[in-house]
């Protein structure tokens, strides 16, 4: 993907798209990768017990692919901070969308909302991305 | 050990707020040792990452790095550095019970609920980590599917000597078990 320059970017502008469905071997890679021994994100009986309609993805893993719907297109910027919330479960083989959208830029300063968004327009993740030049 | 999610609880979540709350401000310091270049990878892999400073160490050196660089929210997402931790938990949930808060919520619910993150440097394989962190206190409040708990813990990850690599405040949402119908 070509690097876009923020430099280039106005309030309203939209990166593009980062388009994945966590599958449960993704999760399981995950909590691997983590040392993640949290039953509810690879055992669905165990997840259901606690009142889960399957294995969660890990909130996590929602963050570093918001990160990437960023990072893919502002390959050569600096992330400076990133504030999100996890606002609904999310579950794996569902297609999430992670979407950016600057809301302004001061000096070599880049404000975008990140959103994450299961089917249905189900909201998952709500945060703020802040980038410099670097 | 129950394979039951709330048998073990020992606090009620109005309980575990109080006792959460009374250890605001205490702070632990832990020596993580130094990062790994195959953990940097197999996370960068796990989030499929693409870009190569994340995932080669030629590639993160030809681009000015000493080493593979850790993708930008690794160090937040790692549950627990012990190595070699090897046994289990013994908490219904699996959790490791390495934190007061873990410990005093036994038997609750419990997701992450959010984070801030501000980056200071990014951190690179053999580079040394230290964590510290802070209990910031609970905040109490009814959601959608009834009472919660939100605890904050600020993480401090460094170098040891001053380097400061970023610093996190995490949520952590605690529930009671659902109701079991019969």
């Amino acid at each position: 993907m070509t690097a876009i320059d923020p430099a280039v970017l106005s309030a309203g502008d939209a990166l593009p798209e980062l388009r994945v469905t966590p599958t449960t071997v993704q999760l399981f890679q995950f909590s691997a990768a983590t040392d993640n021994t949290h039953r509810i994100h690879f055992e669905k009986e165990y997840a259901e017990r606690e009142g889960h309609r399957h294995v969660l993805v890990h909130s996590h893993l929602l963050a570093a692919l918001a990160l990437r719907a960023v990072t893919e297109s502002l390959a050569d910027a600096r992330l400076e901070t990133f504030d999100y919330a996890i606002v609904s479960s999310a579950y794996p083989d569902e297609e999430l969308v992670f979407s950016a959208t600057v809301e302004g830029r001061d000096g070599d300063r880049t404000k975008l909302a990140v959103t994450g968004t299961a089917p249905e327009g189900r909201v998952v993740l709500r945060g703020t991305v802040e980038t410099s030049a670097g | 050990m129950s394979d039951q999610p709330g048998a073990e609880r020992t606090l009620t979540l109005a309980e575990f707020a109080d006792a959460v709350n009374a250890l605001a401000g205490e702070r632990t310091e832990r020596d993580h040792g130094l990062v790994e270049r195959s953990q940097l990878v197999r996370f960068a892999l796990a989030i499929g990452e693409t870009r190569a400073v994340h995932l080669d160490a030629d590639a993160a050196r030809a681009a000015g790095h000493p080493d593979v660089v850790a993708c930008p929210n690794f160090l937040a997402s790692v549950v627990d550095w012990s190595a070699g931790r090897g046994q289990p938990s013994g908490a219904p949930d699996g959790l490791p019970m390495t934190s007061a808060h873990r410990r005093l919520g036994r038997g609750l619910r419990v997701v992450g609920g959010g984070e801030s993150m501000t980056w200071r440097s990014p951190v690179h394989a053999g580079e040394p980590l230290f964590e510290t962190q802070e209990i910031l206190g609970v905040e109490t409040k009814v959601g959608r599917s009834g009472p919660l708990a939100i605890v904050s813990i600020a993480h401090t990850f460094h170098r040891g000597d001053g380097h400061v690599y970023e610093v996190n405040r995490r949520r952590h949402i605690y529930r009671d078990q659902p109701e079991v119908t019969a």
